[in-house]
């Protein structure tokens, strides 16, 4: 795994300009989540840049611990949110693991199997069959081009936790709108693009782009966060076409009156803002204005909310599980302790990923829930909440 | 530097999962806050007083430099291990063991962040006044080690000011409590007084009683734009004559503004010097005190001036003094924040003084500061890449710190000399003050042990 540091930068001129903004103040030691959890300066976001700049002139080599601080960052962006000099850490952070990927050093083999998956069968799991082979076969039932929206399912409510695309689907269809989907989806790839291996993240991009044009859409959502960032902050698309990520769908209807969220649910609720719908792409109010809608439902706020939630640990569970354990557990121990019911997340791997450390803790009186389904649940489309029990 | 160490032992007093020696670890504990650069041996993160005074007693047997770290936010170096050896990272001993309300007193471990502090206090109606603009994140035992200051130290004074008693580890490994909980102590030497301030080069501390104050009913700020510094200089001078108590009187030069406006988009009318306020006490009193304020600003010729409603102002007027150093440590390739502080009569002159410089030597210097103690801080802008740039960014510096001993001031007034300031501090205190400093060094820590290489140098 070691290889020998080489004296010229690997990085370029605007990426160690970028580095160099940071002052080292080490504000980010109270925000981070990875540092919280090691309490180890070299698991925070000064700690990480003084390790970029040291292997970046060949002070110190790609030595399995400097593997594990890169890619145990969970690239949450949280530390943007507070440092003091505005450093643009995800970018440098992408741009350290793209050199580890073009040395032959990283990604983690666990997390280039997903790309390898991703790159073979179109999606993360590696599964063969078509999305249209599964559970949300009876869906499939107008054709993208001539639906109101094309629905880009993803990997995770396409294939694991498909109640999160039925309710969704539910509740468009009960606003009398029509849902496309596409049996050839294929992964956006934002796996590939968060461990820098821009190579193939770019390709696989520009080959969605080209099939997702030809399907020629009016308008497209998405239930997973990950594929709305990557379809509408990374995409190269060469037409117009809007798109939202399901929460927004659902504002736009409340504010049309074209849904009336009618069953009372009178719990507490914490909205857990996940990172790439929040950070990255900034869409805070309109999950909280779908909380709002629902009769009796009171949302309460922790002091991590909004732009400064702390991350579910997700993506580095795959081969990190204890820092997901470690990280998880404290956003559901604050969560506990404020005395909500409900957990609403707008991601499925959130969701996953709370659920399980919440389950492993036994943690039975906090329901861990996808929004669509509150809502769906509100509108009397379902008729149980949480669908997803604990195991 | 070459330096046995024998990491078994050290693993036997703290346990492995407490000990770093990876050499990417190493990198992370070289610096601070400043980017003065030096690798330590070991990084070792005790949990009790006993493995302190164990880990001392291995060092002084051994002759082993042990450099004590908080959060790493010195912004002079203090926690770089320069002569190499241990850093003992106290931030796992980071307990409040005690609230007392009825004495208004805390003890706390070293490694409480201050932030945790505050948020212990605050339901009960306390809060420890000291407030660097690190509290996020700093921990108390740094705060002490450095005597931090804060932009509420023109009322409530230093982090000195605050510190009852302490428990520290000396060199040869013995524990000894220093001060007392009385607020009056007249039994001996101030120790514990002695110890704040100390940079670690004369005993770890292990626990920290501290003074707390009730929080105050109110808070008010107001911002006031100045055509000169001089003006703004006189505006502060005349609200602390009036016995007006501000507990914040901040002032930024327009270099500062113009950075930023630059960084953040707040936008600042055509002035030479902006001062921002603080006011606190019972809503009465700050009334009272505000028509006041307003007077002096009008008396002093503002420009304009602003006062803040409600809370929300109040952070919206305090956003941009809270932005200047990011927004300076942006502005050019490298910048130098220096902290030197005058007689608040001589802070318009200091202020002359500064733009001298800077014009002499053709560097940009931004200063913003706190005024109201008058604790400057300068920032030198500039380029460490172009060799002509760094050798004036010295001399500037050098001349920034004279003019301030000149104005009968001194070099730092809250960040601490560490190794960034060690030149200075032969100019600013005579051979005997020196020597005597020394010889307290000596006689507390005989083989030079604890933190070397800082405040004298070489001893």
């Amino acid at each position: 795994m070691t290889v020998k540091g080489k004296l010229s930068p690997k990085l370029s001129k605007s990426i160690i300009e970028a580095l160099q903004k940071c002052s080292q103040c080490g504000k980010c030691r109270s925000i981070c989540p990875t540092f919280e959890y090691k309490n180890i300066e070299s698991y925070n976001e000064r700690g990480r840049l003084m390790l970029y700049k040291a292997w970046n002139n060949g002070e110190i080599e790609a030595s399995p611990a400097f593997i594990d601080r890169v890619y145990t960052c969970l690239l949450c962006r949280v530390c943007e949110e507070t440092c003091p000099p505005k450093v643009r850490y995800m970018e440098i952070a992408e741009a350290v693991r793209g050199k580890l990927a073009e040395e032959g050093v990283g990604p983690v083999p666990e997390q280039k199997q997903a790309i390898e998956a991703i790159k073979k069968t179109g999606n993360v799991f590696g599964q063969e069959s078509k999305l249209n082979e599964g559970d949300l076969a009876e869906f499939f039932t107008t054709a993208p081009k001539d639906a109101d929206y094309y629905f880009f399912v993803g990997c995770m409510a396409g294939r694991n936790y498909t109640n999160l695309a039925k309710n969704a689907i539910l509740i468009l269809r009960k606003a009398g709108l029509t849902v496309g989907l596409d049996p050839d989806e294929k992964c956006c790839a934002g796996v590939a693009k968060l461990q820098g291996v821009e190579s193939d993240f770019s390709k696989i991009a520009a080959e969605n782009v080209k099939h997702i044009e030809g399907l020629n859409p009016k308008k497209i959502f998405t239930v997973c966060p990950m594929c709305y960032a990557a379809l509408k902050k990374e995409y190269p698309w060469t037409k117009h076409i809007p798109i939202q990520h399901i929460t927004e769908v659902y504002a736009e209807l409340l504010a049309k009156k074209m849904i009336k969220p009618t069953r009372e649910l009178p719990a507490k609720v914490v909205f857990f803002d996940s990172c790439h719908l929040g950070r990255w792409s900034g869409v805070y109010d309109a999950p909280r204005i779908v909380l709002n809608s629902i009769p009796g439902l009171q949302i309460i706020e922790l002091e991590r909310t909004r732009n400064l939630q702390r991350c579910c640990g997700g993506p580095i569970r795959v081969p990190y599980v204890d820092f997901r354990n470690e990280i998880a557990g404290r956003t559901l121990q604050e969560v506990e302790a404020s005395g909500a019911e409900y957990l609403v997340t707008p991601c499925g791997t959130c969701l996953f990923n709370l659920q399980s450390v919440a389950s492993a803790n036994f943690m039975e009186d906090l329901k861990i829930v996808d929004i669509s389904e509150v809502l769906a649940f509100s509108l009397e489309l379902i008729d149980k909440i949480p669908q997803y029990e604990f195991e | 530097m070459t330096l046995t160490l024998d990491t078994k032992k050290l693993e036997q007093i703290v346990g492995p999962e407490n000990m770093l020696t990876d050499p990417v670890d190493l990198v992370v504990y070289s610096s601070d806050a400043t980017h003065t650069k030096s690798k330590p041996n070991i990084v070792i993160f005790p949990t009790t007083t006993q493995q302190v005074s164990d880990i001392m007693k291995y060092a002084s047997a051994n002759r082993i430099p042990v450099v004590p770290r908080g959060a790493g936010s010195s912004l002079s170096g203090g926690p770089v291990a320069v002569k190499g050896g241990i850093i003992v990272d106290f931030t796992k001993m980071n307990k409040i063991l005690n609230v007392d309300t009825d004495n208004f007193e805390v003890l706390v471990e070293p490694g409480v962040v201050y932030k945790t502090l505050e948020k212990k206090l605050k339901p009960l109606g306390l809060f420890f006044p000291p407030d660097p603009s690190s509290q996020d994140w700093c921990t108390i035992g740094g705060m002490i080690a450095e005597n931090a200051g804060g932009m509420r130290a023109v009322k409530y004074g230093v982090t000195r000011d605050w510190v009852m008693g302490l428990e520290v580890v000396l060199a040869n490994g013995d524990i000894a409590w220093f001060g007392s909980g009385t607020y009056k102590f007249a039994s001996g030497y101030e120790m514990h007084r002695l110890i704040v301030g100390s940079e670690g080069t004369l005993a770890l501390i292990t626990k920290a009683l501290l003074k707390v104050a009730p929080l105050p009913e109110a808070r008010l700020a107001a911002i006031a734009y100045f055509k000169t510094l001089e003006e703004a200089g006189k505006c502060v001078y005349e609200t602390i004559r009036r016995g007006l108590q501000p507990s914040g009187a901040e002032i930024m030069d327009r270099l500062t503004m113009d950075a930023v406006s630059k960084f953040t988009g707040i936008t600042f009318p055509e002035c030479g010097a902006v001062v921002v306020n603080e006011l606190d006490g019972d809503t009465d009193s700050i009334k009272k005190r505000l028509k006041i304020l307003e007077e002096i600003y009008k008396q002093h010729n503002a420009i304009s001036y602003r006062i803040a409603k409600d809370e929300h102002e109040a952070e919206k007027i305090f956003e941009s003094r809270h932005a200047a150093y990011s927004a300076l440590s942006t502005y050019k390739p490298t910048t130098e924040l220096e902290d030197v502080t005058v007689p608040i009569s001589k802070v318009p002159e200091m202020f002359k003084r500064i733009e001298e410089i800077s014009k002499k030597y053709g560097i940009m210097i931004a200063t913003f500061g706190h005024m109201g103690d008058g604790n400057l801080h300068p920032n030198i802008l500039y380029d460490e890449n172009i060799p002509e740039e760094k050798e004036k960014a010295e001399l500037v510096k050098d001349e920034i710190f004279k003019a301030a001993l000149d104005l009968k001031g001194t070099i730092t007034g809250e960040h601490g000399v560490g190794c960034s300031k060690i030149k200075f501090f032969g100019i600013e205190h005579s051979p005997c003050s020196v020597n005597a400093q020394k010889a307290i060094k000596k006689a507390l820590d005989p083989y030079n042990i604890l933190n070397p290489g800082k405040i004298f140098g070489e001893m």
